[in-house]
């Protein structure tokens, strides 16, 4: 058959469009969703202290641990430190004593207060406003 | 052909199945996307028909389906979800009627060669559009596959006297809607000599 008859133009132009048609590489297979899901997931536990150092989500899990902890232990310290001990317990044993009886005293005792303005007066000089005016006397003498 | 699917496959029988769905495309697929594409003559709407049938074949397995020929199954599942298409509402109330794409693919600018044989692919497929179905079908599996005609009568299911008739009575019409054209100029109607 010649090739530059109709027919084989016409061969020649189906051919060429049917397979323009055609993706050019051919797309692979579909992946079925039941491959697309993800694989259920294996754990292997390491048990071991380096295995659990190692392990990220464990190593989280005992950082935070570990900071809770840190954090409970502080809160705790610095509540029972801040407390003041003396209070309930004036006549504590063993306790040294302080020159100041209010450290001793009760809100209650009238014969601590007495001491206590008994100390005051002795201990605070007496205010300048408080003493009388005294004269200068004139260096020039030219005022009597 | 996989039974009893509906189970959780041991991972041999899953590699066993993928390696025969895998076999299934690379011997079918190509038949499935010509027929799609012979409905609507949209090429990527037919690799996306080809690609929903195959995925259903292999929900069909993992049910427990028995499928005893899985090529017709294919065929008859890329027909119906091509007249499916037919129905859908973006196939009725589409943005652009079919013409104006007219086969043009690109917008950019096209080497003179490059823009004639559009052209002509353009007013081909709207010659193939006007060809009824079951030529186009016998068109596409000759042209696209390089289908003998005893193959495309198998897989349409006709005799392959009904094939030589139809692609005779195609490329006669194709040969008269295109004697403007330099190169199909009437020269008594060809084709008749071409058998596939």
């Amino acid at each position: 058959m010649n090739s530059n008859t109709p027919s084989d133009a016409l061969d020649r132009l189906l051919s060429d469009y049917f397979k323009a048609q055609m993706k050019r590489p051919w797309p692979g297979a579909p992946r079925p969703t039941a491959q697309a899901a993800p694989a259920r997931r294996v754990e292997v536990r390491n048990t071991t202290a380096a295995g659990l150092l190692t392990n990220h989500p464990t190593r989280a899990r005992i950082t935070l641990a570990a900071s809770v902890a840190i954090l409970l232990g502080s809160c705790w310290y610095l509540s029972s430190e801040s407390q003041p001990a003396s209070r309930s317990a004036p006549d504590q044993p063993g306790r040294t004593s302080s020159p100041l009886p209010l450290e001793t005293g009760t809100a209650h005792g009238p014969e601590v207060l007495e001491k206590v303005k008994e100390i005051k007066a002795t201990q605070t000089k007496p205010d300048p406003a408080d003493v009388p005016m005294t004269p200068i006397a004139d260096p020039f003498g030219k005022h009597p | 052909m996989p039974q009893g699917a509906a189970n959780l496959p041991d991972p041999p029988q899953a590699s066993a199945r993928r390696a025969e769905f895998e076999s299934l495309y690379e011997h079918h697929s190509r038949e499935v996307w010509a027929l799609a594409y012979a409905r609507w003559m949209d090429p990527d709407l037919a690799l996306d028909v080809t690609q929903e049938a195959f995925l259903r074949l292999w929900k069909q397995w993992e049910s427990g389906e028995e499928i005893q020929n899985p090529r017709a199954w294919l065929l008859r599942v890329a027909r119906n979800l091509a007249e499916d298409y037919a129905k859908s509402a973006f196939r009725r109330n589409g943005t652009q009627p079919p013409e104006l794409l007219n086969g043009v693919r690109s917008s950019q600018p096209l080497p003179a060669e490059l823009l004639e044989k559009e052209e002509l692919f353009a007013q081909l497929r709207t010659i193939l559009d006007e060809l009824s179905q079951g030529d186009r079908d016998v068109l596409t599996l000759r042209y696209a596959l390089d289908y003998d005609a005893n193959r495309i009568a198998e897989l349409l299911g006709v005799n392959v006297t009904a094939v030589h008739m139809r692609l005779s009575r195609a490329r006669q019409r194709l040969a008269e809607r295109l004697a403007g054209h330099a190169d199909f100029a009437p020269n008594g109607h060809g084709g008749q000599g071409t058998q596939p």
